[in-house]
């Protein structure tokens, strides 16, 4: 994964604006994942507490172990699980509607029924199928970032991908 | 992997499709103070709500040292009706609460004869010390100020022999509620076995032995039965 700057900060560079640089070409992604781990509403929000971690940890950033987006994506991950145990333990009511997953372009009966199979694996696959696809990681990466085995990677990859093909069969004849 | 088939190609492009409606402009910078004024926020309500716990605190502990110097120290209270390891004397803490009931229940009459502080000394096998500061100056007490005793808890049918410097310094509880069954080995002795015995009502088998903070135990203790 090279893309974008994935170097690890020297302590002079250690600024807001030069984060801003190095984190910015994820944030979309982390973005997208983030509203498929915690929901749209709580996506902004969890996103925002990554970029702030991962701020606050930038100088722990090693671009030898892993790119800064698998990284970043790390931190979302595990900012997603505390914001859900967070919200198991403090139940809240929206006052809002969920919006819809970002704004967008008028949604395609596709695109909704891929988001809603999607939605609908078991967490693990789900995760699997966001890095691999949304965050275009590698297995290995992938691997690090969920802090399981290649091969566990490859299962649930595998799976996710006969449960969608099960879900979206109508999608898949067309 | 595979080389792409359809469904690779569907996730693809929702993938695709996603990104790009995830990629909203950032005017701002990534990270924004929000979070972070949320935090100070956060801050500042918990040092706000441990000043008020403070406050309460050396409250409490004033209300209660006035009530304590007031109180009759010596009259203690059945422990029977109430739960195991709960005391309602905000002065007395059991430091370990991995205690027999019996121990528990011992532990909470403690507290009514006005003990400050209970604390496991010693856990060989089979065989539990809890020591217990207590405030009052009990009856055979030789310290000068008399305000800090220790009594030590003994794992009921226990045999336990300690080694303590001068057995007159040995203070009693209050009279009929504990047996003190161990062995005791000092040159200061009364008994030739060194054993001291008190039968007790509701507490039985649990035996004590209480001897002055000022002595303590000065060797570990050895269980024998």
């Amino acid at each position: 994964m090279s893309e974008g700057p994935s170097r690890a900060p020297s302590s002079a560079s250690r600024s807001s604006a030069a984060f801003d640089e190095f984190a910015r070409p994820y944030v979309a992604t982390m973005r997208a994942i983030a509203g498929r781990e915690v929901g749209s509403a709580d996506a902004e929000d969890v996103v925002q507490e990554a970029l702030l971690r991962a701020w606050r940890r930038w100088q722990t950033y090693d671009s030898a172990r892993g790119s800064a987006k698998a990284w970043l994506c790390a931190i979302l991950i595990d900012q997603a699980r505390r914001r859900r145990r967070h919200a198991r333990l403090r139940t809240t009511i929206s006052l809002m509607e969920d919006p819809p997953l970002f704004r967008s372009q008028e949604p395609s009966a596709t695109r909704i029924d891929i988001d809603r199979a999607i939605a609908s694996l078991p967490r693990r696959q789900r995760q699997v199928i966001c890095l691999f696809y949304l965050a275009d990681l590698p297995v290995d990466e992938i691997s690090g970032v969920l802090g399981v085995s290649d091969g566990s990677v490859k299962r649930h990859l595998f799976d996710a991908r006969a449960n969608l093909r099960k879900e979206l069969k109508g999608h898949l004849n067309d | 992997m595979t080389r792409p088939d359809g469904l690779d190609v569907l996730l693809n492009e929702w993938a695709d499709n996603a990104l790009s409606n995830a990629a909203k402009p950032y005017a701002e910078p990534l990270v924004s103070t929000l979070p972070v004024r949320r935090r100070v926020h956060f801050h500042l309500a918990y040092a706000a709500a441990a000043l008020v716990v403070l406050a309460c605190a050396i409250t409490t502990a004033s209300l209660a040292s006035i009530h304590r110097d007031s109180a009759d120290r010596h009259t203690p209270h059945s422990a029977a009706a109430r739960r195991p390891g709960r005391c309602d004397n905000h002065q007395f803490k059991v430091h370990n609460s991995k205690l027999t009931d019996a121990e528990q229940k011992l532990a909470v009459d403690l507290s009514y004869t006005g003990a400050r502080d209970c604390t496991i000394l010693k856990s060989p096998p089979g065989v539990t010390l809890i020591g217990v500061d207590h405030p009052f100056n009990l009856s055979n007490a030789n310290s000068a100020s008399g305000s800090s005793r220790s009594f030590v808890l003994v794992r009921p049918r226990a045999m336990v022999s300690f080694t303590i410097q001068a057995f007159h310094t040995c203070i009693a509880l209050p009279a009929g509620h504990y047996r003190i069954s161990v062995d005791l080995q000092s040159s200061d002795a009364p008994t030739a076995d060194g054993g001291v015995s008190i039968p007790v009502g509701h507490l039985d088998p649990s035996p004590l032995l209480c001897v002055s903070k000022s002595v303590g135990i000065v060797s570990d203790p050895i269980v024998t039965g």
